[in-house]
């Protein structure tokens, strides 16, 4: 046998007698030996699975519900609402759904469609005139996957927008209003004025401008842990990044004017702070929940 | 194998079931390619909480490989924001036999020889040799969690060997 092959055996614990014999043999063989047996002290540290997996319970748990101070502040909502609902249930029932600062929820509605909200956002919507009148309001960002039907229709504070089945996303935030369609057709009332979206199209206003945009993209991007900008203006950047990250940023180190395109990560704000610093060479300091930003420059 | 019952592996029972399969093969395979300074434990919770969140697009035949795939990406993106290091955890040999202070010396100049010869290893030269020598697993069961041939894991390891022989003995 080769010697290459003989040693290959060996590193495969798959020698015979007579093979190990001959392996023993070789020149080099106490190297190997030796150099196996030293390896050994760099073992990785024992994973204890059963304490790492209990951690894991934790993070997760931390990741899908909200805090402990907003837990009970919502079963005292949750009350209320009970108490609000069997005093108005033949009249109305709103629903509605908030997600905090740095959390993104997911629900489905009453006739299965599915909405996941961004951060600091809120939808609401009445469950019993479902599915005849399947209205929303919204205020903050989320993204609709809509199920076959009637009309769907979704209202923000800058525009409205109606579908019948298709998949899109709304961001209304002050001073920035966007609508993406991923899939079918989707017509936007802003200001008064119609406009027919299909997939792939966006519709984007900052204030007074609008821009008409396409994407490639099947989902909005903040799923997948990020965002993206496109020339947006950087206090809007800024705002995001508050809210994704449930911090507060003080410092207003470029004018309202300065436009961004970047992305930043959801998943590590020192990461996210570099991404949207840099290109304007921009240094930041972190304090708890507070950054401030600074101009290098100044 | 996983049961084909579950068309994604929004499981609670079916996920605890992958993390006590796979918890320990994806913590040795990033501390075995980057070192102890990337917390291997707390990327492997990173990889199995984004598989949560993901659950409804990840089918359990594909979760291994999902999960290796995010615990590299997330280590790697580590990296570019920080200086590699590496550096292995030594255990340390309580070994009590009266030894001449001259074999102390050598053992302290091989230890250190081997531990630089380690670190000049490729990334994936270290993984299989490592996983092989250190965790005594074939080359078979490398191949799997790697996704790779098994000649490729033989190749592997034995150019480590032969690698970390000259390095070490300065051949």
């Amino acid at each position: 046998m080769k010697k290459k092959d003989l040693i290959s055996k060996w590193l495969d614990f798959n020698l015979d007698d007579s093979e190990l014999e001959a392996f023993n043999k070789l020149d080099a063989s106490g190297s190997y030996h030796k150099i196996s047996e030293t390896a050994k002290l760099f073992k990785s540290p024992a994973l204890d699975n059963e304490k790492s997996y209990l951690l894991l319970q934790e993070k997760l748990k931390h990741q899908r519900k909200t805090r402990p101070l907003l837990q009970s502040i919502s079963a005292i909502a949750a009350i209320l609402v009970v108490c609000l609902g069997t005093l108005y249930f033949l009249n109305s029932s709103t629903t509605s759904h908030h997600a905090q600062n740095g959390i993104t929820t997911e629900l489905r509605l009453p006739d299965s469609s599915e909405v996941i909200l961004n951060a600091e956002s809120l939808l609401t919507y009445d469950a019993n005139d479902w599915p005849e009148k399947r209205e929303l309001s919204l205020k903050g960002e989320a993204y609709f996957k809509v199920a076959g039907g009637s009309t769907f229709s979704v209202s923000t504070p800058q525009g409205t927008i109606r579908v019948i089945g298709t998949q899109f996303k709304v961001k209304d935030r002050p001073g920035f209003f966007e609508v993406v369609c991923y899939e079918g057709r989707v017509e936007v009332v802003f200001n008064n004025k119609k406009q027919l979206l299909a997939a792939g199209q966006s519709f984007k206003s900052l204030g007074s401008e609008i821009f008409a945009e396409s994407t490639r993209a099947e989902y909005p991007e903040w799923l997948d842990q990020k965002t993206i900008f496109k020339s947006v203006p950087f206090h809007q950047v800024v705002s995001e990044l508050e809210r994704q990250y449930d911090i507060e940023i003080t410092g207003t180190p470029v004018d309202n004017t300065t436009a961004f395109t970047g992305t930043f990560s959801h998943e590590n704000l020192e990461t996210a702070l570099q991404a949207i610093t840099i290109p304007l060479n921009l240094s930041y300091s972190i304090n708890g929940k507070n950054v401030v930003l600074k101009n290098n420059r100044q | 194998m996983p049961t084909p019952l579950n068309k994604d592996v929004c499981n609670e029972q079916l996920f605890s079931k992958l993390y006590r399969r796979y918890s320990k093969d994806l913590h040795d395979f990033i501390f075995y390619k980057f070192g102890e300074q990337f917390d291997p434990e707390d990327k492997v919770h990173e990889a199995f909480i984004k598989l949560w969140r993901n659950c409804k697009k990840v089918s359990p035949d594909k979760a291994k490989s999902y999960l290796f795939t995010v615990i590299n990406n997330l280590t790697l993106n580590d990296i570019k924001h920080k200086k590699v290091v590496l550096k292995f955890q030594k255990t340390i040999k309580t070994n009590l036999t009266a030894e001449s202070p001259q074999f102390v010396l050598e053992e302290k100049e091989y230890l250190e020889k081997f531990e630089t010869a380690l670190a000049n290893l490729t990334e994936a030269q270290r993984v299989a040799f490592m996983l092989n020598r250190v965790e005594g697993k074939r080359h078979k069961e490398i191949a799997e969690i790697l996704n790779i041939s098994r000649k490729a894991v033989e190749k592997r390891i034995y150019s480590a060997l032969e690698k970390l022989r000259e390095d070490i003995e300065g051949i």
